[in-house]
């Protein structure tokens, strides 16, 4: 009776897919946690709050779409931005965004879990990395083997790369839209692997999500036909490739047009043609292997490349004329600068004045990625070398993603899902080479069945709980043998080579000894970024006192709070674009410009009045009925990111617009630099900007041994300090003077026009008056009799 | 309309106060008063000793306000010779008065006989009685403030002899009326003593004086009270402030601000301190964008101190608003007898001193099942219909009791009971309820895995599942043989040793035959999987072809190992056959490993 139990005990612990999927489901789990709580970082620190500008937008579109419903979000006209032109918001959104935080607060609210709609827009990009790391799970698991795809699941949910756009509070579009993404790719694997139109449907659906979700849907719509492109040419063509391609693309399509801010640009732009062209080239080939089985060989050849070229020639023509004739709009201007890195220098400043949108340093690549960065290029190598259809794909994927990610610093967020791939089937590869010991086939193979796959994923799980928790690790259990992993986990891996019985004991363990010390340095150093560089809410500042004891500068929302509360509810604020959802979200006040940067010329106007002289700035705002302007200056705190640091751009895109009136020269010293110093250019220190940073900054004093003026950003004293407003009247500065904000007066009753620039000069007008002490009472000449009446009785 | 309105104000005024008489003959034999100006409220406390030389016992007396004064009352009370129990005080009329004085009626504790003395407290509040004068101000400049008030105490009786002690606030004092004896000491400003004043005299002063106390009027305030019989009460309150004293005029100029040398008697209100209960815990501070970070809490004996700092200072005019919540542990609020429970906890609580609150709603979350709900206030408050509250794991929703008042003031700080039932085993239902979901979850879960869902049945995966199935079957079977061997190989050595032909043979007979079932047992699965997968039957015909190879070796090796006890061959030669069985055996073997693991 005993034995019995005891084999049944023994069929349990021995049944390997009941371990496998248990172990494989704790990895996930315990990925999606690490993944949750590493982003967690800002709120702990900080609070649960929407971080830097972006997402106060999408913010307040959530929070407008719960309040009202969402069709009025789908006509929300928001006349709070671009004033006085306005926003048709629901027409220039991605909504996927809002309609996901809509829906789960939805769901939540129907559960009568009372939750805030912030929190979960706080909570939706941690949450959504759990997702995206189980989706990289089953991509990674569809183009190599299930352990190659734990290892990818653990990496992008800590790798930096991907965590910087991802952190709680971060709520933007990047958040969901790469578990999309990744998920898309997956379904599109599978589709192209099976051939069925049920998964090339998903991957529609998938597709039309992204849509929804983020413009960068675009790289899918043109890497999964250049997917199909390549196989093609490297003869790999086979029915499945052209079910799933063609039900895709025609799915794909027709949904993605069911989102307003795309609209019909599938059909009507040049990103989207490519997708069209692969489409009918697809079926030209077809058409001519179905034509192969009635011609002659020498026949066909001829009629292929006869079809081929004029298919692909009419193709291109027609899309060029189309182009010309106006009904396919050409490339955009951010397209362009992904292929010119000074294409938006010269003729886009207001994108180059993003620093994301900058060519990517190497050593932001290190710092996103880490070990990353080195082992994929290997993984990339053994997807080369065992290749098949799918391989193909992520070779493709990762190769466009490579060169995008180094034109442009933000795009280095699709590299990371792709790299965390190819790391995880490098490492994995190489873990199944080198943990192998031959003493464990000595064993009885009845014991080794049960034994294998475990211990296969024993070690991953060791090596990744030990990355997850940064648990220092047991290198003499990492260094246990796995045999034969080759046959279980990598169904597709195929080649394994001969020679690594060749490999000796010590090589082995001092390999796998040091993979596992660059895995563990890989999770300190993601720890690390993640808690310095990616968890500020950069809408609040911290900085340390010499005690060590945290000091928190709130003067964002102090400005903004007060604008809330105490100007007039229509009242129009200007700033520089940057502040522009800050203030709508936070201050709840009418902006003239936002980051929604679609409007190049109301935004040069804006640059064009804070580097104008005050007179003329003033006409400028009357002309936009501004009531208030808002300014950030750091120089009392030493903050870099003020409007005095970001002030060449607002020349630079006003120039663009008024060459006549704005020229970059003029601002700089005479040495040719860019200083607000004693060396300054009068128009410099005359211009709005400087005026409204620094009006009345001459009389403080920062520190002790500084003298009064120091600009501690720039870290000089500033070139003019008595700076007198006409125009504009201090109306608010925070407590760290990091933003002032300035009434506009109204016109004053009497233009009073200034001695020196009077056309008739009387000779009273330099007043003789004395100002101050006693004055005789004046006395009216010829005073008018006044006659005193009575006031007619008004019967109510 | 108007006609309209005034004859309803005038028939409620008919329904709800009450007829008053005063008789001649009672009379105030001194009276004091002081009157509090220093703040935004105005606070007076006056002493009356009354004599009772009438004709009939008194049981009540009756205090007056001017119009005036009345429409900005927030609070009256009164005690008497005993200073612990408060006097019921309401609202009466006089028949036949002429005066424009509204007339409060103090009931005695207990009557007065002819000739008899009483002495009465009564406090009265005015909030927004003080006018800010100029309006507008600059941030340079001081605050201002008009009080107009009666130099006489306002009395339906003659009062024999009566004083009035004014306190101003510390600083520049404009102008005064004077009404002799009259005199200002400092911040001190004394009227009186004025004699045998008779009833219902008036002389109208006007106090012009620098005021710089916050003049802070919450202009809306609610109070959420949640009450869970897990040990907690939850409390939240939202406040909105505005700054009622002289409106900012010009700029504000944060230089200004920072150099200003005035510190606290700036109008402006930096911060204040708000006293929480002092058992509360878990205190947030926020607004609609989120955590105000420049707050302190410090903890005292009494109570737990939250100095509150907007986050921008508030000059005239100037509004913000915000939520104060915190929990408190239960016990200290909720009382409990059978079934029966009663909450007992502040109608308001303190924000800052000398408070205005214009519009207080009070709303209490009691537990879901929660019935006969009756509230008893400390005093007269508003009663709108009760809601439904839901929150996590609510069917049937938390009753929720909402009762409104406007213009209150510190005085108003008391406490309210609200008895209910309920049932003790409610508490349970909800974990049951996420017992019961969890268990769903589950049960879902493994009825999904267990059960095949699929409309269509996959020939090819099934047949595949079913090969592996047989391959795993097979394995066991070879796994069972590769026992079987070494059991044979052991046997024989065995044999070797003790040269046991019998047990030998024994051994040899039950292991050939376990042998054979197994053989035989993958050739069954063999010709089984013949039709579905060729592929793996070949390898398991290989498989079968090296067992026999096997089989050969050790009748091989065993027929050495009789020979060598038969004497028949030299120990060498036997160890070479040896070493080369087992060199055989250990080729074989992992050819079949090989075989298998392929499988």
């Amino acid at each position: 009776m005993a034995g019995g139990e005891g084999s049944e005990v023994n069929k349990l612990l021995n049944n390997t897919a009941a371990w496998t999927s248990l172990l494989t489901f704790v990895i996930l789990a315990l990925a999606w946690f690490v993944g949750f709580a590493s982003r967690l970082f800002a709120i702990i620190r900080f609070e649960s709050i929407i971080h830097e500008f972006d997402p106060w937008f999408n913010y307040r579109a959530t929070h407008h779409m719960v309040e009202n419903g969402f069709y009025n979000f789908l006509n929300w006209f928001d006349e709070r931005a671009w004033y006085p032109l306005g926003r048709i918001v629901g027409g220039t959104v991605y909504p996927g965004l809002m309609v996901t935080s809509g829906a789960i607060h939805y769901v939540l609210s129907l559960l009568n879990i009372p939750i805030h709609i912030r929190d979960v827009c706080v909570f939706l990009a941690p949450m959504f990395s759990g997702l995206t790391a189980i989706s990289t799970y089953f991509l990674t698991r569809e183009l190599w083997s299930p352990g190659a795809g734990l290892f990818a699941a653990c990496f992008i949910a800590i790798t930096p790369g991907y965590t910087s756009r991802s952190v709680a509070g971060s709520y933007d579009n990047e958040g969901i839209a790469i578990f999309a993404l990744q998920f898309t790719y997956y379904l599109w694997v599978k589709s192209v692997k099976t051939g069925s139109i049920f998964w090339a449907t998903l991957t529609a659906l998938s597709y039309f999500y992204m849509v929804s979700a983020w413009g960068g849907y675009v790289f899918i719509i043109n890497l999964i036909p250049l997917h199909v492109l390549v196989l093609l040419i490297i003869g790999r063509f086979n029915y499945k490739i052209y079910v799933a391609y063609t039900t895709f693309y025609v799915l794909g399509q027709v949904m993605a047009m069911q989102i307003p801010f795309v609209g019909f640009q599938p059909v009507k732009t040049s990103e989207h043609m490519a997708a069209a062209g692969v489409f009918g080239l697809l079926h030209a080939y077809a058409f001519l292997k179905y034509l192969q089985s009635f011609l002659s060989r020498k026949e066909f050849r001829y009629l292929f490349f006869a079809t081929i070229i004029i298919a692909v020639g009419v193709g291109f023509v027609g899309i060029v004329v189309l182009t010309y004739a106006g009904y396919i709009a050409p490339w955009s201007g951010r397209f362009y600068s992904l292929w010119d890195t000074g294409y938006a220098k010269i003729h886009i400043p207001i994108i180059a004045s993003v620093s994301e949108h900058q060519p990517t340093t190497w050593v932001s690549f290190f710092f996103d990625l880490h070990i990353m960065a080195a082992v994929f290029p290997a993984g990339l190598w053994y997807c080369v070398k065992n290749v098949n259809d799918e391989r193909v794909f992520i070779i493709l994927y990762a190769v466009t993603a490579v060169y995008f990610a180094g034109v442009m610093v933000r795009l280095m967020l699709t590299l990371a899902p792709v790299v965390c791939v190819l790391s995880g089937i490098a490492f994995s590869y190489t873990y199944e080479r080198y943990l192998y010991d031959e003493g464990e086939a000595k064993e009885t193979p009845t014991a080794v069945e049960g034994k294998r796959s475990k211990k296969d994923e024993d070690s991953a799980t060791d090596d990744q709980d030990a990355r997850n928790r940064q648990l220092y690790d047991k290198p003499g259990k990492a260094k246990k043998p796995v045999k034969g992993s080759g046959g279980t986990t990598s169904g597709g891996a195929g080649g394994r080579a001969d020679d690594e019985e060749g490999i000796g004991m010590n090589v082995r363990s001092i390999v796998s000894v040091a993979l596992v010390l660059t895995l563990l340095m890989f999770v300190v150093h993601c720890t690390y970024v993640t808690s310095n560089a990616y968890s500020h809410p950069s809408i609040v500042l911290q900085s340390q006192t010499n005690d060590g004891s945290r000091v928190i500068m709130d003067d964002f929302r102090e400005a903004y709070y007060w604008l809330r509360r105490n100007t007039h509810d229509q009242a129009r604020v200007m700033s520089w674009w940057d502040y522009g959802y800050q203030i709508a979200g936070m201050g709840n006040r009418t902006t003239l410009v936002d980051n929604n940067t679609w409007n190049n010329s109301h935004i040069a106007l804006v640059g064009k009045a804070m580097s104008s002289n005050e007179s003329a700035a003033y006409e400028i705002m009357r002309d936009l009925d501004v009531d208030y302007v808002l300014a950030i200056f750091g120089g009392v705190i030493g903050y870099s990111g003020d409007d005095i640091n970001k002030f060449l751009w607002m020349v630079r895109i006003a120039e663009g617009e008024h060459p006549s009136e704005i020229r970059e020269g003029n601002y700089f010293t005479e040495s040719g630099e860019y200083s607000v110093g004693p060396g300054a250019s009068d128009i410099m220190l005359n211009c709005v900007m400087y005026k409204l940073c620094y009006y009345r900054f001459g009389e403080t004093k920062v520190g002790y041994q500084q003298p009064a003026g120091f600009d501690r950003t720039r870290g000089y004293v500033i070139g003019k300090k008595d700076v007198e407003l006409e125009h504009l009247e201090e109306a608010y500065t925070t407590e760290n003077w990091l933003v002032r904000i300035y009434k506009v007066k109204e016109p004053a009753n009497r233009p009073k026009i200034k001695y020196t620039e009077r056309k008739i000069r009387t000779k009273r007008a330099k007043s003789s008056y004395p100002k101050k002490g006693k004055a005789k009472k004046g006395v009216i000449k010829m005073k008018p009799v006044v006659v005193k009446g009575k006031k007619p009785v008004i019967k109510r | 309309m108007k006609l309209a309105f005034i004859a309803l104000a005038l028939f409620a005024a008919l329904v709800w106060s009450q007829d008053v008489e005063v008789d001649s003959g009672v009379t105030v034999s001194s009276a004091e008063r002081a009157i509090d100006i220093s703040s935004q409220v105005v606070k007076y406390v006056t002493e009356l000793h009354v004599e009772n030389g009438g004709k009939a016992p008194l049981n009540y007396i009756v205090y007056a306000l001017s119009a005036n004064e009345d429409k900005h009352l927030a609070f009256i009370g009164a005690t008497g010779d005993n200073k612990n129990t408060a006097l019921k005080v309401s609202r009466a009329t006089l028949k036949g008065a002429k005066s424009d004085a509204v007339l409060y009626k103090i009931e005695l504790m207990s009557v007065v006989a002819v000739g008899g003395k009483v002495t009465v407290k009564v406090e009265v509040v005015l909030a927004q009685h003080l006018k800010p004068y100029p309006s507008h101000i600059t941030q340079a400049e001081q605050q201002f403030v008009l009080y107009d008030g009666n130099a006489h105490i306002l009395s339906p009786y003659i009062i024999k002899k009566e004083s009035t002690n004014i306190v101003l606030y510390h600083g520049h004092v404009e102008s005064f009326t004077k009404a002799e004896p009259s005199k200002l000491d400092g911040d001190k400003l004394s009227y009186g003593p004025y004699e045998n004043t008779p009833a219902f005299t008036t002389k109208d002063i006007r106090v012009h004086y620098e005021n710089n106390s916050p003049f802070v009027v919450i202009t809306r305030m609610e109070r959420l009270i949640e009450v869970s019989h897990w040990g907690n009460v939850a409390i939240e309150e939202n406040i909105d402030l505005l700054h009622k004293g002289a409106v900012l005029k010009g700029s504000f100029s944060r230089l200004d601000f920072q150099m200003d040398r005035r510190g606290n008697k700036q109008p402006a209100v930096k911060s204040y301190k708000t006293l929480l209960p002092a058992a509360s815990k878990d205190v947030y501070y926020r607004d609609e964008i989120g955590n105000i970070s420049t707050s302190n809490l410090r903890q005292t004996e009494e109570a737990v101190e939250l100095e509150i700092r907007p986050r921008f200072p508030l000059y005239g005019g100037w509004k913000t608003n915000y939520v104060i919540g915190y929990n408190t542990p239960s016990y200290e609020y909720l009382y409990s007898s059978g079934g029966h429970f009663a909450l007992r906890m502040r109608f308001l609580d303190h924000v800052f001193d000398n408070a205005v609150v214009e519009d207080l709603t009070v709303k209490i979350i009691l537990p879901e099942g929660a019935k006969n709900i009756k509230l008893d206030p400390p005093y007269k408050v508003k009663r709108s219909p009760d809601e439904l509250h839901y929150t996590y794991l609510d069917t049937t929703g938390r009753p929720v009791i909402i009762a409104h008042k406007t213009n209150l003031v510190e005085a108003h700080v008391q406490e309210f009971t609200l008895h209910y039932d309920f049932d003790r085993t409610g508490l349970w239902r909800e974990p049951f309820i996420a017992i019961i979901a969890f268990y769903i979850l589950f049960v879902a879960v493994i009825v999904w895995v267990r059960f095949d869902f699929t409309i269509a049945s996959d020939a090819s995966s099934e047949s595949r599942l079913k090969v592996q199935s047989l391959v795993e079957t097979v394995t066991d079977a070879h796994g069972q043989r590769l026992a079987e061997y070494e059991q044979y190989t052991d046997a024989v050595n065995k044999f070797k040793a003790s040269k046991d032909t019998a047990a030998l043979t024994a051994a040899k007979k039950k292991i050939e035959n376990d042998l054979k079932n197994v053989t035989n047992q993958i050739s069954d699965l063999q010709a089984e999987m013949k039709a579905s997968s060729p592929e793996v039957s070949d390898k398991i015909g290989e498989l079968q072809r090296l067992d026999k190879a096997v089989k050969e070796q050790l009748a091989n090796y065993q027929q050495q190992a009789e020979r060598l006890v038969g004497g028949k061959v030299q120990k060498a030669q036997f160890a070479d056959a040896e070493k080369a069985f087992t060199q055989k055996m250990d080729e074989l073997k992992s050819k079949m490993d090989t075989i298998v693991y392929g499988l």
